[in-house]
C-alpha cells in the first residue's frame, strides 16, 4: 500500500489515484464536476514553478489546478 | 414584458463543448464562439424557425453543473428554470464528465435532446459510444452531431417540436447517487480502444510547458503586437487617412469657409486651424476630428487586434497564458484568468474592462478594471506613445512600456495589500488545441466588430461633442489656469500642456498628439505621456468602468490613477531633471 500524499507533493508524469477531496461542499462540488474526484486516476502532466498551478490530465483533458487547492486533495500511487 | 408567448428553447452544457457554434448552426445569427470558459457570461438570444412555429433559443454560459459556483453558472441555473425545451450539448469525447450536467438537467424532467457533439473526434480518440443504449438509459432522443460541419444537427431540428419529457421519471440524486449513476452509464455504452499521441498533443505539452511554454508564449505575443501594428498602420495610412484627405476635407473646407462668419459653430463643428487648414486629429471639431478618430484612428487598430486575439481564443491558446503565468498574477491578487482582460485592453480598454466580468469576485474585478484603467496602453494610445517618443529613439519607447509595465505591477501589489477579500485559487480546464471553422471564425469575428461599433462609436462621438463643447466655451483653458501651477510645479510640463491632459479624458491619443506643438524636451515627453496613460482613462472606457463597478468603486479606482498619475508624473520630473 503506497502512501497518501497531496497532489502538491506529487511529481511530474506520476499517475495517481484520489483517495479524497479534504475541504468544503463547494470546493469537493467544484472538483468533482470538472472530472476530478476520488477513485479517478490523474496523471501530472506539468508542475509550474514558484507555486503555480499542477495540470493534470484527467479522462484526456488537461485540468489546471491552483496550488493551494493541489494540497487539499489527496492521492495515493498506482 | 414579453405578451406574446414564443417557445424558449435553452442551450446548454459544458464550456468547450461546441456549444455556441450550434447554436451559430442553428439561429444563423452574428455569435461569439469561443475557447476559453467565460466567454458568454452574457447569454446569447437567437430565434429559429422549428416547423413554421418561431422558437426563442438562448445560448448559455458553459457550466459543469448547475450548482451555482460562479457568476455564469448563476446566469445559466436561473435561465434553464424560464426555458421549455432544453437542447443539452456534450462532448462525446468526455462523455463521463458531461453527463453530470446533463443528469442535473434531466432531473428538472423538462423536454430535452442530447447532441452527441464532436462525434468526429471520438474515433480519432479511439472512443465507441452505444448511441440506441445510452438513449435507453437516459429516456430521451440523443443524436451524434459535429458542430464544426453540421453534421446532424438539422436532424436534431426537426425533432425538437415534437419533443416530450423524458421516458424515465428522473428523480433528486444526492451527489454520491448521480456519480454511481454516470458510472453505470459510461461502462455499459462506452468502449476505449488505445491510441497513439499525435504531433499536435506534443505542441500542446510544449505550450504549457513551464520553461518551453513561456518561451512559446513571448513569441506568440510579440508576433501578435507586431502583425496588429502593421495591419493596423496599414489600413490607416493606405485607407483611412487617404480617404479623410481627398474625400472629406475638402468638403470640410468649403464648409469652414462657408462658416467663417459664425465663430461660435465654426469652432464646434470645424475647431480651430492648424496653420489655415483643417487637422483631422488637432482641430477638435464635431466634423473634423469627432468623426476621423474613431473610424481612422481608432478602428484599423481593433480590425487587427480581433483578428489576432480571436485566433488565439478559438485555437485554444489564451487558457494556456492564463495557466503559464498563475503564479505571477497571484501575487497582485489575481489569479491566471485575469490575463485576459489584461491581454483584451491592450486593443482597447473598453472591452477589456467589460471581459472583467469572467472574474468571480468583485475584488478581482476591481482590481482587474483598475489596472487596465491606469497601465495596459490600449492600441490607439501605444501607436501615440511611438510616435511621440520614438523620435528620440526605440529605446525611449520600451523605458514608457517599462514603466507602465512596473506601475502595473507595484499599484497590482499594493491592491492586492489593501483590498479585502481572497482570490480563489486557479481550477480550470485547458481545452485541447483545435482549429476553428473559417466559416464560424469569421462569423465572430464580424460580430465583434459591429458589436464594437455600435457600442463605441457613439460613446466616443459624445465625449468628442462634450469635449468640443467646453473647450469652444472656454471652460478646459478655465480649469487649465487653476491647474497649472499643480502641472508645472509637479511635473515640470508646460503650463499649456494642461489643456492635452484634460483633453485626454476624451481620447488619450489625441490628446499626445496635442503636445507635439508644445515641443517638450525628452524628460518632459516621456513624463507627459505616461501621466497621460495613466491618468483617467479615455471616456469610453470610464463609461463601461461605471457600469461594472458602480458609483463607489469607480471613484475609488479614479481616485487611484489620479494619485498614481501625481505621485509617478512626479517622479519621472525629478529624475528627468538628474540628467
Amino acid at each position: 500500500m503506497e502512501a497518501i500524499k497531496t497532489l502538491a507533493e506529487a511529481k511530474k508524469g506520476e499517475a495517481l489515484k484520489v483517495v479524497e477531496l479534504r475541504g468544503g461542499q463547494q470546493f469537493r462540488q467544484k472538483l468533482s464536476s470538472i472530472g476530478v474526484r476520488p477513485g479517478k486516476i490523474l496523471t501530472v502532466a506539468d508542475i509550474m514553478p514558484l507555486c503555480g498551478p499542477v495540470v493534470v490530465t484527467v479522462d484526456g483533458r488537461d485540468i489546471a489546478i491552483g496550488r493551494k487547492m493541489a494540497e487539499r486533495i489527496f492521492v495515493k500511487k498506482v | 414584458m414579453n405578451t406574446n408567448h414564443k417557445k424558449k428553447i435553452i442551450l446548454a452544457g459544458n464550456p468547450n463543448v461546441g456549444k455556441s457554434a450550434i447554436f451559430s448552426r442553428i439561429t444563423g445569427l452574428h455569435v461569439t464562439v469561443s475557447n476559453y470558459p467565460g466567454t458568454t457570461v452574457e447569454y446569447l438570444i437567437g430565434s429559429t424557425f422549428v416547423s413554421g412555429e418561431e422558437m426563442e433559443i438562448i445560448d448559455l454560459p458553459g457550466t459543469y453543473s448547475l450548482l451555482p459556483l460562479s457568476k455564469a453558472e448563476a446566469v445559466a441555473v436561473e435561465m434553464i428554470d424560464k426555458g421549455d425545451i432544453v437542447i443539452n450539448v456534450v462532448d462525446a469525447t468526455n462523455l463521463e464528465r458531461n453527463l453530470n450536467l446533463t443528469l442535473e438537467l434531466l432531473e428538472l424532467n423538462k423536454p430535452m435532446i442530447v447532441l452527441l457533439n464532436m462525434w468526429d473526434e471520438t474515433r480519432h480518440k479511439g472512443i465507441s459510444i452505444d448511441v440506441p443504449a445510452l438513449q435507453n438509459m437516459l429516456g430521451v432522443p440523443v443524436i451524434p452531431t459535429i458542430a464544426t460541419t453540421g453534421e446532424g444537427v438539422k436532424e436534431a431540428m426537426s425533432i425538437i417540436e415534437s419533443l416530450k419529457e423524458p421516458n424515465i421519471r428522473w428523480q433528486k440524486m444526492s451527489e454520491e447517487e448521480r456519480w454511481s449513476k454516470i458510472g453505470n452509464i459510461v461502462s455499459a455504452v462506452q468502449r476505449i480502444s488505445h491510441h497513439h499521441h499525435t504531433l499536435l498533443e506534443r505542441l500542446e505539452d510544449l505550450m504549457i510547458h513551464p520553461v518551453g511554454g513561456l518561451l512559446f508564449a513571448a513569441v506568440v505575443v510579440a508576433a501578435s503586437f507586431l502583425f496588429t501594428r502593421a495591419i493596423g498602420e496599414g489600413l490607416i495610412n493606405y485607407i483611412f487617412d487617404p480617404f479623410f484627405e481627398k474625400v472629406v476635407g475638402p468638403l470640410l473646407t468649403r464648409l469652414s469657409l462657408a462658416l467663417s462668419d459664425h465663430h461660435f459653430l465654426h469652432e464646434l463643428l470645424i475647431g480651430r486651424l492648424v496653420d489655415g487648414k483643417i487637422h483631422f486629429k488637432e482641430s477638435m471639431g464635431i466634423l473634423s476630428t469627432g468623426l476621423y478618430l474613431y473610424p481612422a484612428a481608432v478602428f484599423p487598430y481593433i480590425i487587427a487586434f480581433y483578428l489576432v486575439l480571436g485566433l488565439m481564443e478559438d485555437i485554444g491558446y489564451l487558457p494556456r497564458i492564463a495557466v503559464l503565468i498563475d503564479n505571477l498574477m497571484h501575487r497582485i491578487g489575481l489569479h491566471g484568468y485575469a490575463v485576459i482582460p489584461n491581454i483584451l485592453g491592450f486593443g482597447c480598454n473598453v472591452p477589456g474592462i467589460m471581459a472583467t466580468r469572467i472574474l468571480e469576485s468583485t475584488r478581482e474585478r476591481f482590481i482587474t478594471a483598475t489596472l487596465i484603467s491606469i497601465a495596459v496602453p490600449c492600441a490607439a494610445l501605444q501607436a501615440m506613445i511611438i510616435g511621440m517618443v520614438g523620435r528620440w529613439g526605440i529605446r525611449y519607447v520600451f523605458l514608457v512600456f517599462g514603466i507602465l509595465f512596473l506601475i502595473w505591477v507595484i499599484i497590482g501589489i499594493l491592491l492586492n495589500w489593501l483590498v479585502k477579500g481572497y482570490t480563489p485559487p486557479l481550477l480550470l480546464e485547458v481545452p485541447p488545441i483545435r482549429f476553428p471553422s473559417p466559416r464560424i471564425f469569421f462569423k465572430k469575428y464580424w460580430m465583434r466588430l459591429s458589436y464594437f461599433a455600435k457600442e463605441a462609436f457613439p460613446i466616443m462621438l459624445t465625449g468628442i461633442i462634450v469635449a468640443t463643447f467646453l473647450s469652444a466655451t472656454g471652460f478646459i483653458e478655465h480649469v487649465a489656469n487653476i491647474t497649472s501651477p499643480l502641472v508645472h510645479t509637479t511635473w515640470g510640463l508646460p503650463k499649456e500642456a494642461i489643456v492635452p491632459i484634460a483633453i485626454g479624458f476624451i481620447r488619450k491619443d489625441i490628446a499626445v498628439g496635442m503636445l507635439e506643438p508644445l515641443h517638450l524636451t525628452l524628460p518632459q515627453t516621456i513624463t507627459a505621456t505616461v501621466v497621460l496613460s495613466i491618468f483617467f482613462p479615455c471616456v469610453a472606457s470610464f463609461v463601461v468602468l461605471f457600469k461594472e463597478l458602480k458609483w463607489k468603486l469607480m471613484l475609488a479606482s479614479t481616485g487611484i490613477m489620479l494619485l498614481t498619475s501625481m505621485i509617478v508624473g512626479g517622479i519621472t520630473n525629478l529624475v528627468g531633471k538628474m540628467f
